[in-house]
Parts: structure tokens; C-alpha cells; sequence
């Protein structure tokens, strides 16, 4: 998963940030992680477990869970991963201007 | 979703974690003193330490069922020989989180119920008994209320009170009882303003018991809805908001590298 987020955060870097909310059990365990996997975008540090204050309130209960929002801050896209991921950020990327030729798109499309 | 969870219970759970005492209390708890057996207790500590690394060593290379059960001699042979001591407790909160692997079986619940008893008697003046409320998996749904209450009654130790109620509150909130629901508000309410400003983790029982008492509803968290505001820190400590990032597409994405 982390290849991929990451190179649509460094291609669409103008419009399309990662926000994280990280379950890690201890801060060490996340920094490593964080090195070993390159992972350039920002966490929540959700308390040190899955348990967190952050996943109690949205209910998360299963890991990965992902949200993608749009510029106005509205959720638009639940669990969307891969080629449906591309997609959802292709649409929400057309939404704000950019053309539709430079957005990312799945094989099937 | 349930698989998922269910995973990282498997991968998660019965590893090397358990043994570790809440860090950074906020109130800083001492440890009573037991009194030694027959045996000279120096260095026992680190003969459990040595014991859980090499399990876990073994583990992290093999079948962590078998290799649990190659290694659950030596750690009742280190609990019976440092019965009554810290590092005895270490050793038999080893064992008794092992259980899980019996889960198959269908006698992991009754075993641990009955251990976790003993253990509550034995040994109910330490605060390691705090960690019998972690393990909450192993008990069953029927079997966690009794043992929680009885763990908050026997423990002098608000660390141990606090993770009881914290136990017991996060399994009934879930239940489709509605009496055990609200028994779970008041064990939650109670862990709020009792217990607040103890550690939990890296986080507050107060933070934790708040989140619990008051997630945003399923509606609110809709396709089309906006998304409810998050305030936090970063790993380093420093403090952000999911709005900071208005005016740009976010993928929220809730992970943990397991």
C-alpha cells in the first residue's frame, strides 16, 4: 500500500495530501516504521494502540480503514484502495479544475 | 472487517508486549514488596525478561503456537520457582496470555477464567494485575464481568481499578443489552472522573473513556457528510488538525504497521 500512496502524494503534491491516524504500539515502533517504509506524510499519534482515542471516536475497528475528503472537507470516498482509489482522486481532482489528462485513472478506464 | 480484526488479534495479541507495565504513569505507583520464597530472587527479573526474548525470537521464525508450547515448561517451572514474587507474576501473565492458543480447543475460556482467579488472589497487591484486563479476549463475553469486578474489589491500586472498569466498559458498550449498556456508561463515566488523569499508554483513561462516551454516529460519518474535526499530535508531539488541510483533497487513513 505505502509505494503506491506514495507516489500519488508526490505526484499530485499541489492538491493531495495523506493525512494519517497511527495504531502503533509505541512511538519507537512507529518511527520505524516510518523510516523503513519512507513515509513522508504526517500521523495522528492515536495513544500507543488500537485502542486510541481518535479510532474510538470514528469507530474504526478495522485496519487499514481510509476517508477521502474533498477541498471543502466533506467526506466523498470510504475503504477506496488501488485502481479505485486513482479513480475516486481522478474525480475529486477533476472537481477542482485540473485536466482531466493529467488525473490519475485505473487500467479498466 | 471482523477477519481483519481477528488477524491482528493473531498477530497482535499473544506477542512480546504484554509483560511491559503501562509507561509513563502519570502517578508514579510503587510496587509492594513480596515476601521472597525459599529461593534467592536476585536476577529472577531478568530471568523472565531473558525467557519472554527467547520466546519471542523463536517465535518471530516459527509456528508461534508450537513454539508457545515448547516454551510454557520453562515458564511454569520460572512461576512455580518465583511464586509470590514480581517476576513470578511475570511468568504466570506469560502463560496465562498463551491460553489463546487453546482458543481452538474451546477450554481457553474456562482455563483462563480459572487462572486469572488465582492470580487475583495471589498476587493482589501488584499492579501487574493491571495487565489481566488487556487480555479481555481470553475470558469470553459472559466470563469478563465477574472476573473484572473481582479484580477492582481485590486491588488497593487505582492503575489496576482503572483498567478493570476500562475493560469491562469497552466490552459491554458493545452489547445489545441495553441495561449492559448503561451499566457500561456508568463504568465509563466513573473511569472519566475517577481515573482520568491516569496513563493509559501513550494516552489518558480520560481520553480514552471521553471517545468511548461520546464516537461520532454512523450518520455523521457518511459519504457526503463533513468530516468531524481531528485534533492531535504527531508522533513528536506536535499538534495539528485535520482542518490544517482545508482546501486540499486528504485521504484519511487510519494504519499501523502490523
Amino acid at each position: 500500500m505505502y509505494p503506491h500512496e506514495r507516489s500519488l502524494v508526490e505526484k499530485y503534491s499541489d492538491h493531495f495530501v495523506i493525512v494519517g491516524v497511527n495504531s502503533d504500539r509505541g512511538k519507537e515502533k512507529l518511527i520505524k516504521a516510518m523510516k523503513r517504509e519512507n513515509i513522508s506524510w504526517t500521523s495522528f499519534y492515536d495513544g500507543g494502540g488500537t485502542g486510541g482515542p481518535i479510532a474510538l471516536r470514528w469507530g474504526v475497528r478495522g485496519w487499514p480503514t481510509t476517508y477521502l475528503i474533498d477541498t471543502k472537507g466533506m467526506i466523498r470516498f470510504k475503504n477506496v484502495r488501488g485502481d479505485k482509489l486513482d479513480d475516486a482522486l481522478g474525480q475529486l481532482l477533476i472537481e477542482i479544475g485540473v485536466k482531466p489528462a493529467q488525473v490519475p485513472r485505473s487500467a479498466e478506464l | 472487517m471482523i477477519e481483519l480484526t481477528l488477524t491482528l488479534l493473531l498477530l497482535c495479541l499473544p506477542g512480546s508486549q504484554g509483560a511491559s507495565v503501562e509507561s509513563n504513569p502519570v502517578t508514579p505507583v510503587s510496587i509492594p514488596a513480596f515476601s521472597p520464597g525459599p529461593v534467592s530472587l536476585r536476577g529472577a527479573t531478568d530471568r523472565v525478561k531473558e525467557l519472554e526474548a527467547s520466546y519471542d525470537t523463536a517465535a518471530a521464525s516459527g509456528n508461534r503456537r508450537e513454539v508457545a508450547e515448547q516454551f510454557r515448561p520453562r515458564f511454569e517451572a520460572l512461576a512455580s520457582e518465583l511464586a509470590r514474587s514480581e517476576s513470578g507474576l511475570s511468568a504466570e501473565l506469560w502463560l496465562l496470555r498463551n491460553h489463546w492458543w487453546k482458543r481452538s480447543e474451546g477450554t481457553m475460556e474456562q482455563i483462563s477464567i480459572d487462572h486469572a482467579k488465582r492470580l487475583i488472589e495471589e498476587y493482589k497487591t501488584s499492579t501487574q494485575l493491571a495487565h489481566l484486563a488487556e487480555f479481555s479476549y481470553l475470558y469470553g463475553r459472559k466470563g469478563l464481568r465477574p472476573l473484572m469486578e473481582a479484580l477492582e474489589a481485590a486491588s488497593p491500586h487505582d492503575q489496576v481499578d482503572a483498567a478493570a472498569l476500562h475493560a469491562l466498559g469497552s466490552s459491554l458498550r458493545r452489547s445489545k443489552d441495553s441495561d449492559e449498556q448503561s451499566l457500561a456508561r456508568e463504568q465509563l463515566l466513573r473511569l472519566k472522573d475517577r481515573y482520568g488523569d491516569l496513563a493509559f499508554r501513550d494516552t489518558t483513561y480520560g481520553a480514552i473513556a471521553s471517545a468511548m462516551l461520546s464516537p461520532h454516529s454512523k450518520d455523521s460519518l457518511s459519504v457526503g457528510q463533513p468530516a468531524p474535526q481531528i485534533s492531535g499530535a504527531d508522533v513528536h508531539g506536535d499538534s495539528f488538525q485535520l482542518t490544517d488541510h482545508l482546501g486540499k483533497i486528504v485521504l484519511l487513513d487510519f494504519w499501523g504497521d502490523w
